[in-house]
């Protein structure tokens, strides 16, 4: 083809010779207009819907992220963890304690399914386990227990009141049972998901039962959310 | 010895012979495995009653753990909170299944960090008679 186009340009007078290239010139700069136009309101149109869009398959979005203020834990470092640590990165908070052994570590294992689709963008989802059980979680004993499901995966504890003013922030509640269990205590907790936004901002809940698929699915579109300051 | 080895796995969960809980039949028996460290681990199992009264097994015990208790998760108000229940019941022709989610056998202390592969013994005491259980550790999801 581009040998018979190149030979019949040669060969042909010159009054045919400009045709092409006006056409050609008037495509390109009419594709071009379309792009400059379409492009952009259809990229406008689509964030617009993701930003309206307040339903996750296993949730819901607040209306209107709520801020997060100070606060004072203990990270699964020793060191202390405060607002600053929800900061940059969306952030799926998980309330419970490793005394719990049946939805504890079963949401952990879908948390990290489903942290293990998003491929690449999962640097951009922090998953934060939250202990409400200070007295026999300490912070390295907490670090272990979340990095055996992912290495990634951070732990986070602190003085009860300090957990339970938090938790009237992130609309978490843990009550001490000491009936539970024959042997101490168990901790009846909320089981939703709590996400915070990388603006440090409660931007809604997700709620069981959890499916890791759905789970990765709402982790994708909280990722391509536009997070407005 | 290839032969010795699958006979093994299949005796695994096979009762122990001479104790009687008469008409129980337990399937899907397996412990998950925990992070290193965890005080307490969950065992799950279908029972399975073929008699025609209800089957009570009135509790359980293990060599491999510090006590074992029947834990149900129940749900209320947003809260998720774990209960003992004092025994369990298998209705007549019936089943019970101890799945995650609703109910676990709560394996307390365990003696060592068990893994996949790992065999824990629970014996569970009906009346009359008791049942001895081998059950594999498997990891989770
Ligand atoms: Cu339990």
């Amino acid at each position: 083809m581009e040998e018979t186009g190149r030979e019949a340009g040669r060969s042909r007078p010159t009054r045919s010779k400009g045709i092409p290239i006006r056409n050609g010139v008037i495509r390109i700069a009419a594709i071009a207009m379309i792009a400059a136009v379409a492009l952009p309101l259809g990229i406008l149109a689509w964030r617009e819907q993701a930003e309206r869009s307040r339903t996750l398959v296993s949730g819901t979005l607040l209306p209107q992220p709520r801020p997060v203020a100070e606060f004072a834990l203990t990270g699964d470092d020793g060191k202390p963890f405060t607002r600053a640590g929800l900061l940059g990165r969306w952030t799926v908070v998980f309330v419970g304690y490793t005394h719990c052994p049946d939805v504890c570590p079963t949401t952990l294992s879908q948390l990290k399914a489903a942290k293990a689709g998003l491929g690449p963008d999962a640097a951009r989802l922090a998953v934060l386990f939250m202990s409400v059980d200070p007295e026999r979680d300490a912070p390295d004993h907490l670090g272990r227990y979340v990095r055996y499901f992912d290495k990634d995966f951070r732990a986070v504890t602190g003085p009860a009141d300090a957990l339970t003013a938090l938790g009237r922030q992130l609309g978490f509640v843990f009550v001490k049972n000491p009936a539970a269990e024959g042997e101490g205590y168990g901790i009846d907790h909320s089981a939703e998901l709590i996400l915070v936004d990388p603006k440090a901002r409660l931007a809604g809940y997700l709620t069981p039962p959890f499916r890791a698929e759905a789970l990765a699915a709402d982790f994708e579109t909280i990722l391509r959310k536009q997070v407005a300051p | 010895m290839k032969c010795i080895r699958i006979l093994g796995g299949a005796l695994a969960l096979a009762s122990m012979p001479g104790h009687a809980c008469e008409g129980l039949e337990v399937s899907d028996a397996r412990v998950m495995e925990s992070p290193p460290g965890a005080s307490v681990l969950a065992g799950f199992a279908t029972l399975h009653n073929s008699g025609n009264v209800p089957l009570i097994i009135r509790r359980a015990d293990s060599p491999d753990f510090s006590a074992v208790e029947f834990h149900s998760l129940v749900r209320r108000d947003g809260l998720i909170r774990m209960t003992v229940d004092s025994s369990l019941t298998v209705p007549p022709h019936g089943t019970l299944a101890i799945k995650s989610g609703e109910r676990h056998l709560m394996l307390f202390k365990p003696a060592k960090d068990f893994r996949e592969g790992d065999r824990v013994r629970i014996r569970l005491f009906c009346s009359p008679g008791t049942l001895e259980l081998t059950m594999p550790v498997e990891k989770s999801g």
